[in-house]
């Protein structure tokens, strides 16, 4: 739950970050972009698929309003890219994190393409596709540990809140 | 015990009285020669020696003096010096402001010689963000519905136009640029008013569509709208023209290379056309009657 929390939290502080500082954070078509990041750690630590889509769905339909491509885009692309990791993640035993982030990098290229495609830009993968998959993979440790970081202190204070509440 | 105390008073008297007179004399003596000026010389070397020692004496009273007191500021230094470097921050924080308010000055002014040209209403509005998808040029304006903004008004900068609004809220609106690629213009040349079509071409720029091979287009001419589409009004400034492809035997038009007046990546005030007359023509329209 604390996690579903995160990813819902974490994900419009991205999009609004992403959207107001693109000026800086963009090169060419190019953007630091935490979102595939984001959805693959939560793939990581979900194992509640239905819960997962869910969650997953309403975060896509919330960042879908911070852009004027089609609304299904998100949803489905960032749906299809948690069920990849999924998969990946139980057929795979002790994942280690170089493999984390290079499968991060391919669940960002899905999303790229299912997004370009469905706002009819499929011409575009090659390169700038590829390349912020590159990017997303070299990015992903950072994000990584953000998203640890985050999760560990809401947990810290949950644990806390329910500590005092009990007491 | 001293010798003096035994000395009878009357010795005494002569002694001071003897005294008084020498240095009366004396006194009557130096005055004398200071005013023939006999002395002079041996005053003027006997003040240098005394300076020259009193320099060398006071060296090293003043080496310890200044000593104790680069100690004594050194405590009050560190304080001056803390609150010099906040205020320094604070000053640079001024300066940058005020240079933003001379950069934003000079664009709003340039905005409004644009504004006084133009035959119609129009509202500056900032913007104040962009897609989140990277590949499309489509930012967020501060005015929306409230402020009268609807969907597809002209959208312009300094250089002309830069887009057209495709959504409104309330108090944002979104705006398509120019270089978007699903962005489409009707434009004419200029120069020979051959008429096509303005695409957008993402960082690229823009390029002029469907204008045969056979028409003359050279680059740096001037392309404008045409007022064709119904959006845009006639005559607003769109691009030059930088490279013209005709070499391409398998294509029926020619690849003409358009860099948008406005610079789209780096725009930040912008002036939405409230009225276009177009829309005005639209209303007068009776109803049932066919869109031209």
């Amino acid at each position: 739950m604390t996690a579903t929390l995160c990813l819902l939290m974490l994900g419009y502080a991205a999009s609004v970050i992403e959207c107001s500082a693109s000026v800086f954070i963009q090169v060419g078509l190019m953007r630091l972009d935490a979102i595939p990041a984001l959805i693959c750690w939560y793939s990581l630590r979900q194992n509640n698929i239905p819960t997962g889509i869910v969650a997953i769905t309403l975060l896509g339909l919330i960042l879908s309003a911070f852009s004027t491509i089609p609304v299904y885009a998100f949803p489905v692309s960032y749906t299809v890219g948690f069920l990849t990791m999924r998969y990946i993640a139980a057929n795979m035993i002790a994942l280690s994190n170089w493999q984390i982030y290079l499968f991060t990098g391919f669940v960002s290229l899905e999303i790229i393409v299912l997004q370009m495609a469905a706002s009819g830009n499929l011409e575009l993968v090659w390169p700038w596709g590829f390349l912020q998959a590159l990017i997303d993979v070299a990015t992903a440790p950072f994000f990584y540990w953000i998203f640890n970081r985050i999760l560990t202190f809401m947990e810290h204070i949950i644990t806390k809140e329910a500590t005092e509440s009990n007491g | 015990m001293p010798q003096n105390q035994h000395k009878s008073p009357g010795k005494k008297i002569i002694i001071v009285a003897c005294l008084i007179i020498f240095a009366g004399v004396i006194g009557i003596v130096t005055v004398r020669w200071r005013a023939a000026g006999i002395m002079q010389p041996a005053v003027t070397m006997f003040k240098d020696a005394s300076c020259k020692l009193e320099q060398v004496m006071s060296a090293p009273f003043s080496r310890l003096a200044a000593v104790w007191d680069s100690y004594v500021d050194l405590r009050s230094v560190r304080e001056e010096n803390k609150i010099l470097k906040v205020q320094v921050a604070r000053l640079r924080e001024e300066i940058a402001g005020y240079r933003e308010a001379v950069i934003e000055n000079r664009r709003l002014r340039q905005l409004l010689k644009i504004k006084k040209h133009l035959p119609d209403k129009s509202l500056l509005a900032h913007i104040v963000g962009c897609d989140l998808a990277q590949w499309k040029a489509v930012v967020t304006i501060d005015m929306g519905r409230k402020d009268g903004i609807m969907p597809d008004m002209p959208v312009l900068s300094t250089g002309g136009v830069i887009g057209r609004v495709i959504e409104t809220g309330m108090s944002f609106s979104r705006v398509m640029l120019i270089n978007d690629y699903q962005s489409r213009i009707a434009a004419i040349v200029q120069r020979n008013r051959a008429r096509g079509i303005l695409a957008g071409q993402g960082r690229s720029g823009c390029s002029l569509e469907y204008i045969e091979k056979g028409v003359d287009v050279e680059p740096g001419d001037i392309i404008i709208t045409s007022g064709m589409d119904a959006m845009f009004p006639k005559g607003l400034l769109l691009g030059k023209v930088i490279s013209v492809k005709t070499t391409n035997q398998s294509k029926l038009f020619q690849e003409i290379r358009v860099k948008p007046f406005s610079d789209v990546n780096t725009v930040e005030e912008v002036l939405v056309l409230l009225s276009t007359g177009l829309q005005d023509a639209d209303k007068n329209r009776p109803a049932g009657s066919m869109k031209k």
